[in-house]
């Protein structure tokens, strides 16, 4: 319940957009929260630097493009 | 004029990237697999369980994939995708434990298999239909090469960083190149490409097509006459798209083709090992050679289909269901002491022909012929789903064929089951409508060549 009065608070306050983009952040976040670290030894601050600048290259290209207007017109309800 | 200046090529190129990096991402798991299971310490069916995990998120979300590409546009879904299995790779290299790489693993599946029917739809819609057959061709050498490459990038990055978690680490990068063409080079439509000239316009559509179509709802089943449509697309229903004969024939067909092509694929190097006691490397390289037999055999049907068969693509899919059987026939004979070259040679051959296949190649531009290419993304959705179930299955199947004699174990049950499947694949595409002439190859020849009712307006293909 209070998961989706937060996402319906998100959605008008920031549009769809961000709310897509914020969810996906926490999964992100919760995934690397939950990591092998021990594996990598002492990369661990480069692995994290390459995930920061993977995500962030990611986001950026990802919200160039999904910001666009330019999807399907669809037939208003009143054409129909 | 340069090939890369038309608009089409240059989407066409980015497609094309997009599903190679697709490939090398998916392959690259199978080849770190013995890594991966020594670092996680699987068991052989817990590794069985990450590997299907993959094709189930892969094969679930292919009708949804096809509906959010018709209906949102091909550039939003393939950058989603792109983007989705880019940063999912990453958090791949950090599992802890089997359970961890089975869940991701899904998740990387479902992120995949919104690639296929954007790029499906993209080459569907940029080019016309006397070429369309060779740029999806192009488009479908990326699945070739893509398994044919990785082993030489995914295992030397594991060996030389000490860990293969580095190999999912940089080829997670892969994707940003791909990223930043969808950005600058890929548009839904080409009419609403501000950069397109005039003259590919004509091109792609006909200047007369262009001249009578301004619509702008983009959604076949939506408008309400063909004044509303754009240029190249035409009026189809809900029920024209998912109770139509054709469609229903190449989701059977792409079930079969699926078990045998990655049946055959995946086990290969164990046939070569168990059966011909060939050493690791030559058996290893038996797949190459199917791929790489896959490559040429992608381009060539994409020509023959173009130039000898005029745009029909029906014909090529018989040919290569028949033709592939006959093939796998010819390796059942194979011993320990079978020459190499006499291998490689019918491997090659396989995989020329499998390529000819309904999932090999030319399903893009038939569904876009036999409906529209607005309705491509759900057509191949449906279609995929059933191939995808195919290759879920392929394994376990070909496993339970494989029998252990005195010598050690033998495949010719297996690939005897490889062979009927590529005559079903076959039987199937007989019965699909071959849009150029509205009615099933096969009967258009036993009638003298004569063609029925005009490309995707009749009626009676629905169900």
């Amino acid at each position: 319940m209070f998961v989706t009065q937060r996402q319906a608070w998100l959605v008008e306050k920031k549009g769809t957009r961000m709310t897509f983009i914020s969810i996906v952040a926490s999964v992100m976040a919760g995934l690397v929260v939950n990591t092998a670290r021990a594996d990598f030894g002492n990369s661990w601050n480069l692995v994290l630097a390459l995930d920061v600048i993977n995500t962030v290259f990611v986001v950026f290209y990802l919200w160039r493009i999904l910001r666009e207007k330019s999807g399907p017109v669809q037939p208003k309800r009143k054409e129909l | 004029m340069g090939i890369l200046t038309p608009r089409r090529n240059q989407m066409l190129l980015t497609a094309w990237a997009g599903f190679f990096v697709n490939y090398l991402d998916r392959t690259k798991t199978a080849a770190l697999l013995p890594l991966i299971v020594a670092s996680l310490a699987m068991t052989k069916e817990q590794t069985g369980w990450v590997l299907f995990a993959f094709f189930i998120g892969y094969a679930a979300v292919q009708p949804i994939a096809g509906f959010v590409t018709d209906l949102v546009g091909a550039r939003k879904t393939l950058a989603v995708s792109v983007a989705a299995f880019s940063v999912f790779t990453w958090t791949m290299a950090m599992v802890n434990s089997w359970e961890e790489l089975l869940i991701r693993n899904a998740i990387f599946g479902v992120a995949q298999g919104f690639e296929l029917t954007a790029g499906c739809r993209l080459v569907a819609t940029w080019f016309p239909v006397r070429t369309r057959g060779r740029a999806f061709a192009f488009h479908q050498t990326a699945y070739t090469l893509g398994p044919v490459i990785v082993p030489f990038i995914a295992v030397p990055l594991a060996q030389a960083l000490g860990s293969w978690r580095w190999s999912f680490m940089i080829i997670a990068f892969f994707g940003l190149p791909v990223l930043a063409a969808i950005d600058r080079f890929v548009i839904d439509r080409p009419e609403r490409d501000p950069k397109i000239s005039q003259e590919e316009l004509d091109y792609i559509f006909g200047a007369e097509e262009m001249a009578n179509k301004q619509g702008t709802v983009l959604n076949p089943t939506k408008a309400h006459s063909q004044d509303e449509l754009p240029p190249g697309e035409r009026l189809v229903s809900y029920r024209e798209i998912f109770l139509n004969r054709s469609v229903f024939l190449m989701f059977v067909a792409g079930f079969f083709n699926l078990i045998f092509l990655w049946g055959m694929a995946t086990w290969l190097p164990t046939y070569g090992v168990r059966q011909l006691k060939l050493p690791l490397l030559w058996a290893g390289s038996l797949s190459s050679i199917l791929y790489l037999g896959s490559f040429f055999g992608v381009v060539a049907g994409g020509i023959l289909s173009d130039k000898f068969f005029g745009t029909m693509r029906t014909p090529v899919w018989l040919l290569g269901g028949l033709l592939t059987a006959g093939a796998i026939v010819w390796a059942i004979s194979f011993q320990p002491g079978v020459a190499l070259w006499e291998a490689y040679l019918c491997f090659f051959v396989v995989g020329f022909f499998t390529s000819w296949t309904p999932i090999g190649q030319l399903y893009a531009p038939y569904f876009a012929e036999l409906l529209t290419p607005g309705a491509v993304g759900r057509a191949v959705g449906v279609v995929n789903l059933g191939s995808q179930v195919g290759s879920a299955v392929a394994q376990p199947l070909t496993a339970m064929l494989i029998i252990q004699t005195a010598t050690g174990q033998q495949f010719w049950p297996a690939f005897v089951m490889f062979a009927v499947f590529g005559v079903l694949t076959s039987a199937c595409v007989a019965g699909t409508i071959e849009p150029k002439v509205g009615r099933p190859y096969l009967a258009y020849l036993l009638s003298g060549k004569k063609a029925k009712t005009a490309v995707g307006t009749s009626a009676g293909q629905a169900l």
